[in-house]
C-alpha cells in the first residue's frame, strides 16, 4: 500500500501543473466555504462583545435593529430622538443601576461624535464586562473637550491638549460634500483633546466623545442642519445660554438586577409620556442574525456549488488524463498490478489532491483573516471575535471539513472506477 | 532438452472477442517446454496478441484448455492470475515500455514490488537493487542512466529497461510483444542477441511474437499462427 | 477606500427596509406570542403573552356559552404551567407560583384597550439541579392549535439571546 501511495505521488508530482490548478480551485473554494462560516461567528463575537455589559437599549419607536446599529455600532443616521426628560425619568426607575445616554450625528474626518455623559466612562461594559480605560489624559469634564478613541488618535496622530473641529451631519455620505463642507463646519466651536481611550475592540475605538452640552452648544445657532444665517454665536458666549439637553438619540441602560429586564423593557414600551422602544441588545442582535441568515444561507449555498465545481474540474482533469494513462495503467497490470490496485492508485491520487486542497484552503483562510483582522478593526471598529485569527479551525467547521472531504473522495472514485474498468478491459494492450 | 517439461500447453483453445461475430483465435493448438526460446509469428490481426493476453492470464479462453506451468488459468481467479503473472512471467510491449514518471531503476524493481516471489528469487531478496543494476548493466545501460526518468531514454534503451524489468527475480517465462519493432535493424538484432542471451542465463522460457520473419534466427524454434 | 466602505452602508438601509415593519414594539400578533424567559441562580421566570384570538379564536367578550365555555378551558390550560413547560428533568424544576391574566373571563375585571386583547401569563419554577438545565420545552403548541410561533427573549447566565420557538422547535434551548 505505501509503495501504491508513492506510486501515486510520483504520478502526480508528474502531472504537477494540471493537478495543482486544480488543487489551487478546490483550496479556494474550502477557504471560501470555511470563510462564510467563520466569517459570521467572527462578527457575531466581535458584535456580542460591544454590548456586554448594557441590559436594555431605549430609543423611539424605530426597528430594533436599526436602533441598535446606530447607538451601540454607530451604523446608519439616529433620524428620532427621545425626550431629556424621558431619559431622565428612565434614570431614575428603582430598578436602573445606570444609564448613559446616547447623542449622534456630528463627525470628524468621517469618525462619529457621541454626545454623552460621564457616566459612559464608569458605566460603559464591553468584552469580558471590562470598564473602558484612559491610555492618557482624564475624561472630559466641561465644554469643548473632546476624549478620542484609540484608533481616531491613532488614525489621525491627534495628541492631548490639540485643539479640533467637528463637522456637522455625516458630511462624507453628502454627494455635495465637497461645497457644504466649508459651510458645515463648527470652525468656530474648535474642542481640546483631554483624553484618549485604550483600544476596546469595538466602535469606542473609531468615536470622539462630547458631553451632551457641547453638543447643544454645537447646535445653538444651527437649525435643522444648516447655520442660521446671520447667527452667530461665538464660543466665548455659549456658556450663558441653557445648553442642558433636550433630546437624545438613544439611552444604553443597565440594571440592578439582570432579570428584571423584561419588567424594565414593558415600563419603556408602555411609557406614558411619548413612544419609547426597550430592546435587549443581546436578542436583537440574534433578530439582526436571523435576517442576515438569508444573505448568508445564500452565501453558504454559493460556497457549496463553488466546491462542487472545484471537484468536478478535479474529476474531469483526472478523467481527462486517464487516456493518455491508459500505457501505465497497461503497464502496471503487466507487473502485476491487480485492477484493486489501479483503483486504489487513482483513488489515493484524488484524496491526495483533496486532503491536500482542505489544508491548504485551511491555511489560506488562516493568512486572510489575520490580514483582515486589523483591517476590520479599523474600518468597523470590530474586533472580529477570538476564532478569526485562529490557525485551527473551530468545532463547527469540522463538520464542514468533513464533508468536503468525503465529497471529494466520493468525486474521486469516478475516475478510480473509471480507470478499473479500463484496466480490465484492456489488458496488455490498451487501445488509445 | 527433451524431458523439460511444458511451459505453455494450448489444447482447442479459442478465443472470441466481447461482442464479436467470429471467434479471433479457432482451435490453437501449441506446446512450449520449459526453456525454450519460440518466435510467434502471424499476419496482421492473426490474433498473436490475443494469444499472448490469453497466456498471461489478462483474458479468459473461450473454450479450450490452456496450461501455463501446468497451472490452468481459467481455474484462477482474477486476483489470483494477476498474483499468477506478477510470479512467474515477465512481459515487454511493443514501446512505452516504462512508467515515464520513475527513475530507471524503480521500473526495473516494478515486478518486485507486486510479487514476493520474484522479489525472493532475486540473488539478494533484501536488497533487489543488485540485481536490477546488474541486469542493465548487461544489458548496457550505463549506471549514469540508472537514476534517470524513465522518459528521459532513447527508445532503444527503454527497451532494453524493459527486457531486464522482464527478467527480474529470473521468472519462468518471458513474454514480449513485438518489442523491436521501433527499433532499426542494427538494433533490432542487438536487442534480440541480449534478450535471447539473457533469457539463456537465467533458465527463462521465452515467447516472442513479430510478423517479422527476419527476426526468426534468434530462435529455437518458429510457431506460425 | 471609497468603494470598500461602500456596500458597509448599505447594511443599514437593507437592515432598515427589512426590519421595520417586523419589530413595531409590542406590535400585536395574530398566530403569534412573546415568550420571555430569565434565569437567575435556582430560579427560572417564564411570561408569556399570547393574544386572545389565538387561544380560543375571538378577541372579544364571550357571546354565548360555547364562548364562555373555551374561555374557560383556556385559562384551565395556562392555569396549569407544570404542563405547558417541561424543563430537563434531570434539572429538578417545580412550578412555585402563577399568575394568569386573561380578559373577559370569569371573576377578571380586565377589559381590553383597543381592538385587541392579550393573555398574559407568569409562572416560576425552583430548580434543585440548576446546571443541568439544558432547555425548556412547551406544549403551547399542541394545546392551542392556532399558535404558530413564539418570539423568544431570554436571559440567564450566558448572556440574553432572542430566537423564535414553532411547532417545529418547540423548545428553548441554551
Ligand atoms: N479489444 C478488442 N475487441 C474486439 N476485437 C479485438 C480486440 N482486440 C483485438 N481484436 C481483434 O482481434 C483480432 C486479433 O487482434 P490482435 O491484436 O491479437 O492481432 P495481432 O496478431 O497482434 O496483430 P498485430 O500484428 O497487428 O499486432 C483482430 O482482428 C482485432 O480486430
Ligand atoms: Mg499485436
Amino acid at each position: 500500500m505505501s509503495f501504491l501511495a508513492r506510486l501515486a505521488l510520483a504520478s502526480a508530482l508528474n502531472r504537477r501543473w494540471t493537478l495543482g490548478l486544480t488543487l489551487a480551485a478546490v483550496a479556494l473554494s474550502v477557504a471560501l466555504l470555511l470563510g462564510v462560516e467563520r466569517l459570521r461567528e467572527g462578527a457575531r463575537t466581535g458584535f456580542v462583545q460591544s454590548v456586554s455589559g448594557t441590559d436594555l437599549i431605549v430609543g423611539p419607536r424605530t426597528g430594533g435593529v436599526q436602533l441598535l446599529l446606530y447607538s451601540v455600532f454607530r451604523i446608519g443616521n439616529a433620524t428620532n430622538n427621545i425626550s431629556w426628560v424621558s431619559a431622565q425619568v428612565l434614570g431614575q426607575h428603582p430598578a436602573v443601576a445606570w444609564t448613559i445616554p446616547v447623542s449622534l450625528g456630528d463627525t470628524h474626518r468621517s469618525f462619529p461624535v457621541l454626545g454623552t455623559t460621564e457616566a459612559y466612562f464608569t458605566h460603559f461594559r464591553h468584552g469580558d464586562q471590562r470598564a473602558l480605560s484612559l491610555a492618557q489624559g482624564r475624561p472630559f469634564a466641561g465644554l469643548f473637550e473632546v476624549v478620542l478613541g484609540s484608533e481616531v488618535a491613532r488614525a489621525l496622530g491627534y495628541q492631548l491638549g490639540q485643539g479640533i473641529t467637528l463637522s456637522h451631519g455625516a458630511s462624507e455620505l453628502s454627494l455635495a460634500a465637497e461645497a457644504l463642507t466649508q459651510a458645515a463646519e463648527h470652525g468656530d466651536k474648535p474642542f481640546t483633546v483631554v483624553g484618549i481611550l485604550a483600544p476596546t475592540g469595538t466602535p469606542v475605538d473609531r468615536t470622539l466623545h462630547v458631553t451632551l452640552e457641547s453638543m447643544s452648544a454645537l447646535h445653538l445657532d444651527w437649525q435643522g442642519g444648516a447655520p442660521l444665517p446671520g447667527l452667530k454665536i461665538p464660543a466665548e458666549f455659549v456658556r450663558k445660554f441653557d445648553l442642558a439637553p433636550k433630546d437624545v438619540n438613544a439611552v444604553l441602560v443597565g440594571l440592578k438586577n439582570r432579570s428584571d429586564v423584561f419588567r424594565m423593557q414593558r415600563f419603556v414600551n408602555e411609557f406614558r409620556g411619548e413612544p419609547l422602544l426597550g430592546i435587549l441588545p443581546g436578542v436583537t442582535l440574534d433578530e439582526l442574525w436571523g435576517l442576515l441568515a438569508v444573505a448568508e444561507r445564500a452565501l453558504k449555498a454559493i460556497s457549496a456549488l463553488v466546491v462542487a465545481v472545484g471537484l468536478a474540474g478535479l474529476v474531469a482533469v483526472v478523467l481527462a488524463g486517464l487516456n493518455e494513462r491508459r500505457r501505465e495503467l497497461a503497464i502496471l497490470r503487466s507487473v502485476g498490478a491487480r485492477p484493486g490496485d489501479i483503483f486504489a492508485l487513482l483513488m489515493v491520487e484524488g484524496v491526495l489532491v483533496i486532503g491536500l486542497g482542505v489544508v491548504l484552503g485551511v491555511v489560506l483562510l488562516a493568512a486572510v483573516f489575520t490580514a483582515v483582522t486589523p483591517w476590520a478593526q479599523t474600518q468597523f471598529g470590530l474586533a472580529l471575535g477570538g476564532t478569526m485569527g485562529g490557525t485551527l479551525p473551530a468545532a463547527a467547521e469540522w463538520p464542514l471539513i468533513a464533508a468536503v472531504f468525503a465529497a471529494g473522495t466520493l468525486a474521486s472514485a469516478v475516475p478510480a472506477w473509471r480507470a478499473y474498468r479500463l484496466s480490465l478491459a484492456d489488458g496488455l494492450t490498451p487501445r488509445v | 532438452m527433451r524431458a523439460a517439461p511444458a511451459c505453455i500447453s494450448a489444447q482447442s483453445l479459442r478465443y472470441r472477442w466481447p461482442g464479436q461475430a467470429a471467434d479471433c483465435l479457432n482451435c490453437v493448438q501449441m506446446e512450449i517446454r520449459a526453456g525454450e526460446r519460440v518466435f510467434l509469428h502471424g499476419a496482421s490481426g492473426a490474433g498473436k496478441s490475443t494469444l499472448l493476453g490469453l497466456v498471461a492470464g489478462v483474458l479468459v479462453p473461450s473454450a479450450g484448455e490452456l496450461l501455463v506451468m501446468g497451472q490452468s488459468l481459467a481455474a484462477l481467479s482474477g486476483p489470483q492470475r494477476d498474483v499468477f503473472r506478477a510470479d512467474h512471467m515477465g512481459i515487454l510491449f511493443q514501446q512505452f515500455n516504462l512508467i515515464p514518471y520513475l527513475p530507471v531503476l524503480d521500473n526495473v524493481l516494478l515486478p518486485c514490488r507486486f510479487s514476493r516471489r520474484r522479489l525472493s528469487r532475486c540473488t539478494q531478496p533484501a536488497d533487489p537493487v543488485q540485481d536490477a543494476r546488474r541486469l542493465l548493466d548487461h544489458l548496457e545501460i550505463g549506471v549514469e542512466l540508472h537514476g534517470r526518468a524513465a522518459s528521459q531514454l532513447s527508445v532503444g534503451q527503454q527497451q532494453r529497461v524493459a527486457a531486464a524489468r522482464a527478467l527480474i527475480g529470473r521468472p519462468e517465462l518471458v513474454i514480449a510483444d513485438e518489442p523491436t519493432s521501433a527499433l532499426d535493424a542494427a538494433r533490432q538484432s542487438a536487442f534480440l542477441d541480449l534478450l535471447a542471451r539473457e533469457c539463456g542465463e537465467s533458465g527463462a522460457t521465452l515467447l516472442f511474437v513479430s510478423h517479422d520473419l527476419r527476426l526468426q534466427a534468434h530462435f529455437d524454434r518458429v510457431v506460425s499462427l | 477606500m471609497r468603494t470598500l466602505t461602500s456596500p458597509v452602508k448599505l447594511v443599514p438601509w437593507l437592515v432598515a427596509m427589512l426590519s421595520a415593519p417586523v419589530l413595531a414594539a409590542g406590535a400585536h400578533d395574530h398566530g403569534g406570542g412573546r415568550l420571555d424567559v430569565s434565569i437567575e441562580k435556582e430560579r427560572i421566570t417564564i411570561e408569556l403573552e399570547l393574544p386572545l384570538d389565538v387561544l380560543v379564536g375571538f378577541e372579544r367578550a364571550p357571546r354565548n356559552d360555547k364562548e364562555r365555555a373555551a374561555l374557560a378551558a383556556a385559562g384551565k390550560k395556562l392555569n396549569d404551567g407544570a404542563a405547558l413547560f417541561l424543563p430537563t428533568a434531570a434539572a429538578e424544576c417545580r412550578l412555585t407560583k402563577t399568575e394568569v391574566s386573561l380578559p373577559f373571563a370569569e371573576g377578571t375585571k380586565t377589559a381590553a384597550t383597543g381592538e385587541h386583547a392579550d393573555a398574559d401569563a407568569r409562572y416560576e419554577f425552583e430548580c434543585a439541579q440548576a446546571r443541568n438545565l439544558a432547555g425548556i420545552e412547551t406544549t403551547l403548541f399542541r394545546d392551542f392549535s392556532r399558535l404558530y410561533r413564539l418570539e423568544l427573549q431570554r436571559v440567564g447566565p450566558v448572556g440574553q439571546a432572542g430566537g423564535r420557538l414553532t411547532r417545529k422547535a418547540p423548545v428553548v434551548r441554551w
